[in-house]
């Protein structure tokens, strides 16, 4: 009995230590490095609680390669939002010619550009980039130029969708961009 | 006999050799010899992409932007014709190939009636180069003339037309999914000339158009902002909004690159910026 006691306390001590430590190993994210799904959409009640639970059980091919390609969009999603370039990213940049467009700014149109592209043969997977499109346009650790983009695609996706944002703040700065860049047809 | 008509037929051969024969490049530019064939070809097949260019749904608002009475190929054109006469290279080197005309010379400039050169000896076109030099001599009552493309050209307005590019214009556009010849990249290149063309309008305290200082914002602290609604930054924002538009058959990349061209253009203007008189100024 003793024995048992001591055996389940030993147990336990490693098991605390053991999550103690990797969640110390894990890397220390910033406020723009946290994954834009998992933001809340609170204004976007279209994206509220519609966590997709439908069963793996039964389903046909179709739908799991379906899902397949939504876990991929998602992780693309949250990996190309930590690669946005940041005011900071800007200020470092080597060639310090700041008249010109940043060629991080240039560089970043192969993000919006594949997002394109999936929501045009995949339009399932809209809500996802909105969501992405919302945290990007609301990080004001991203450049400006980028935030307007994003709140340009975060429009006019929406509208194509008929996904309701009207709750969604767009702050005054970002707008005034945001009405000179063409939008999507 | 048979000689006369030799010389008749060498002689053009000859002329043409010496300059005298000299065949401008679309919208009449020159390009200096210090700018690379390779350069100087991509630039030409750019310029003639802009008469293929069709516009739609161009609004008031926009063209007070433009500060342009229509948005077609041909008003841009003539826009560039009556603004860039040559073309230098990254290599020119514009205080080794400047003269001082007078070195104490009273500027009083005038401004342009109308957006068409009064002289015949004013060339009636300007970029960047030019329109500094015509700039810094003001400032220090210098009358300069400048070596370009075999010629002497005096730089009396802000209109000389003297554009320098070099190998930024090409390399900063770089797409990976698009060749440097693709439309998206050329409409992109485009805009940058257009953005210095604007370079060699505007008179008195904004003569040139010159950048302000960004006071807030992401570039705060560098002369990278815009107080006019019809300066270079928002022509070149205004021109890529439509230049997505005509950017047809251009991929989703593409056109996010000339999205966010824009974008960045766009926020370069502050807050209470105005337009102002884009007539450049000259000194006879």
């Amino acid at each position: 009995m003793k024995f048992k006691i001591i055996a389940t306390l030993a147990f336990l001590f490693g098991l605390a230590l053991w999550s103690f430590r990797s969640a110390e190993t894990k890397p220390v994210l910033r406020e723009q490095q946290k994954s834009p799904l998992a933001l809340a959409n609170q204004l976007i009640p279209e994206l509220m609680g519609k966590k997709d639970t439908s069963s793996m059980v039964g389903v046909n091919t179709a739908e799991v390669l379906r899902e397949n390609e939504k876990a991929q969009f998602r992780n693309y999603l949250e990996t190309s939002y930590v690669r946005l370039p940041t005011l900071q990213a800007i200020s470092l940049s080597k060639d310090g010619d700041l008249h010109r467009v940043p060629p991080e700014v240039l560089e970043s149109s192969e993000v919006f550009g594949y997002i394109a592209e999936k929501l045009k043969s995949n339009p399932s997977l809209t809500r996802d980039a909105l969501s992405f499109y919302n945290a990007c346009a609301a990080n004001e650790q991203l450049i400006t130029s980028i935030r307007a983009v994003c709140a340009r695609n975060l429009i006019d996706w929406a509208k194509k969708a008929q996904i309701d944002i009207s709750q969604v703040h767009i702050p005054e700065k970002i707008l005034q961009i945001v009405v000179v860049l063409p939008e999507r047809n | 006999m048979l000689k006369r008509w030799g010389i008749l037929i060498i002689a053009p051969f000859l002329l043409s050799s010496c300059g005298l024969f000299k065949k401008d490049g679309i919208y009449n530019i020159t390009f200096d010899s210090s700018v690379p064939d390779e350069q100087k070809e991509l630039l030409t097949q750019d310029l003639e992409v802009i008469e293929s260019l069709n516009f739609s749904g161009v609004s008031s608002d926009d063209l007070d932007k433009i500060d342009l009475p229509e948005l077609s190929s041909t008003s841009l054109g003539n826009f560039l014709k009556e603004r860039i006469r040559y073309i230098v290279g990254e290599s020119y080197d514009a205080d080794t190939k400047r003269t001082i005309v007078s070195s104490s010379y009273n500027y009083n400039p005038a401004v342009f009636a109308s957006f068409s050169s009064p002289f015949d000896r004013i060339v009636t076109v300007m970029t960047n180069t030019g329109s500094s030099v015509y700039l810094a001599g003001k400032k220090s009552n210098v009358l300069y003339s400048l070596d370009v493309a075999d010629e002497n050209i005096l730089i009396n307005t802000t209109r000389v037309g003297i554009i320098k590019i070099g190998e930024g214009l090409f390399s900063s556009t770089k797409l990976k999914s698009s060749s440097s010849s693709s439309l998206a990249r050329r409409l992109l290149r485009l805009s940058t000339l257009f953005h210095e063309a604007r370079h060699s309008d505007g008179n008195g305290t904004n003569a040139g158009f010159p950048h302000t200082k960004c006071t807030y914002g992401d570039f705060a602290g560098y002369y990278a902002c815009e107080s006019n609604t019809n300066g270079p930054y928002n022509l070149e924002a205004m021109l890529l909004r439509h230049f997505y538009r005509a950017c047809s058959n251009c991929n989703e990349t593409e056109l996010s690159a000339i999205q966010l061209a824009a974008s960045d253009a766009a926020s370069r203007l502050v807050y209470g910026a105005v337009k102002r008189n884009s007539q450049p100024e000259f000194v006879r």
